[in-house]
């Protein structure tokens, strides 16, 4: 029986997981846990079956969105190595461990998706994603063209070389940084660049693709303060290309 | 009310009024552990007033119900009232259902189109059951893959009682699903009338499709439909969720 508290948690998040039969590629669970009160705060969750052992796994990030880098004491991560373990054990773990730093923070508010662009779901373009800042209340869901109103984003990923150091240079395959732009509407001459890396933080292991998995803003909060990009880590796994996520603030 | 006035006035000047939003966020909480109950909540800042609401579902897949005492449906009436309230409002009132029925294990999200999402045809979705490595592009095959094809359908209803009938016509669902391998379709739900529950539909999309994390015992997903309904401005949009099942 969960305990009291970890269930609130489940209320508290959004849960997108993506496991795979047979202990196969696994693609992470994306869970946005929300804002802090002043918004410069963000905490996501990323859980699912890992490749290869088929344990669960759940790791927990917090972004301190002003200077883009993680919270000490974060990432909070979580594997349960034994037989039979649920994913739902390994969340509840991970979420207690976690508790104390997202209190101290005061990590309450509610976070919605913009955008979401799981790895099951068939013919989307995961390299170039639109998206409207908010719900258009008179017209509806977004239209594929906006019109002069909008609050249109369109937010790109590309792959780029970096060198290849530590571990990665023992891999065949080039690894990649990534090149993170964006487009707003009204504005369409002017492409802004969010992130771009110049060499590879070693957290990020050695990648080979990426791609935009969802799009975050604070949930009641029309005027957001910062939204924040998850993007989708294609590692290669005991069996395939996994995929991870890290979190890009922009305004 | 100021919040209000606001909105009329944007309205008049015909620009979109940023506090005027309301398609409410659609978000798992998860199954119990033999698939057998499915909760989740919808949220957000009422088209109009401003208020915030958050609402919670729990259903019996089986039954296709909706579980005693639920849905919760929490608005905090204030000006300015913040939206962590209204959802500490709402868990606080289905702790005890979520709990009692051990809703415990996370849900997976298989595919989901956001209303702020640009999507290329918001009626159809096809999605995998299992991850593909690298992700799931329309040329990817394999042994593993089973590929369905999800498709919603507005069809004309009577008006319900509590909608006029001018501002109609109104729309009731039917709701397809296609599995490709095997070639075969099935109907998973169509209205035969509209339930007095959803309002004054007027048209519906795809939201989202949804299961079990991890190895289900039992493999029930949901299926996310969006409704709009007539708003202050313009169309509001809400969740119903539809259980089926696939064969893999």
């Amino acid at each position: 029986m969960w305990p009291n508290a970890s269930l609130a948690w489940l209320i508290v998040l959004t849960i997108q997981v993506l496991a795979s039969p047979a202990h196969a590629a696994d693609s992470a669970n994306m869970t946005m846990i929300g804002y802090s009160q002043d918004f410069r705060y963000f905490a996501f969750e990323q859980f699912g079956i890992q490749d290869g052992s088929g344990y669960p796994y759940s790791e927990i990030f917090v972004i301190d969105l002003d200077n883009n880098e993680w919270v000490k004491g974060s990432p909070v991560r979580h594997v349960l190595e034994e037989d039979g373990a649920t994913l739902g054990a390994a969340h509840s773990a991970a979420i207690a461990r976690a508790r104390p730093l997202m209190d101290a923070l005061e990590i309450t508010e509610p976070a919605m998706l913009l955008a979401d662009l799981p790895a099951t779901q068939v013919g989307l373009n995961r390299i170039s994603v639109a998206f409207d800042q908010w719900y258009n209340s008179i017209a509806g869901p977004a239209a594929p063209q906006p019109d002069g109103s909008s609050s249109r984003l369109v937010l790109s990923i590309e792959a780029i070389d970096v060198p290849k150091t530590g571990a990665c240079t023992t891999y065949d395959d080039p690894v990649k940084g990534f090149e993170l732009s964006i487009k707003r509407h009204g504005n369409s001459e002017k492409t802004e660049i969010i992130h771009r890396d110049t060499s590879l933080p070693k957290s990020r292991g050695c990648p080979v693709a990426y791609d935009i998995a969802a799009v975050a803003a604070p949930a009641g909060e029309p005027e957001s303060p910062t939204m924040v990009a998850l993007i989708g880590v294609y590692t290669w796994g005991f069996e395939g290309q996994d995929r991870r996520y890290i979190a890009v603030p922009f305004k | 009310m100021l919040r209000k006035l606001a909105a009329i006035f944007a309205f008049l000047l015909g620009i979109v009024p940023v506090s005027a939003m309301d398609g409410a966020a659609f978000n798992a909480i998860g199954y119990s552990p033999d698939s057998r109950y499915f909760a989740f909540q919808q949220y957000g800042i009422r088209d109009g007033s401003g208020f915030p609401y958050w609402d919670i579902f729990v259903i019996d897949l089986k039954a296709d119900e909706w579980v005693k005492d639920t849905p919760v449906h929490v608005v905090l009436e204030e000006e300015n009232a913040p939206i962590a309230d209204a959802r500490a409002k709402a868990a606080e009132a289905a702790l005890p259902i979520l709990k009692q029925l051990d809703v415990s294990t996370p849900a997976e999200v298989l595919a989901a189109n956001p209303a702020t999402e640009v999507v290329t045809d918001r009626n159809r979705i096809t999605f995998d059951r299992w991850y593909i490595a690298g992700g799931s592009r329309p040329d990817s095959t394999g042994g593993d893959v089973i590929r369905h094809d999800l498709a919603v359908e507005a069809v004309e209803r009577p008006p319900p009682k509590v909608c006029y009938p001018d501002d109609g016509p109104y729309y009731g669902f039917r709701l397809t699903i296609k599995d490709r391998a095997m070639n075969s379709s099935r109907v998973i739900h169509l209205d035969e009338a509209i339930p007095e529950s959803r309002g004054c539909p007027l048209s519906y999309d795809l939201a989202a499709v949804v299961a079990p994390a991890g190895y289900p015992v039992t493999d029930r997903l949901v299926a996310i439909v969006g409704v709009y309904t007539k708003g202050f401005e313009g169309p509001d949009h809400r969740f119903i969720a539809v259980p089926f099942t696939i064969s893999d």
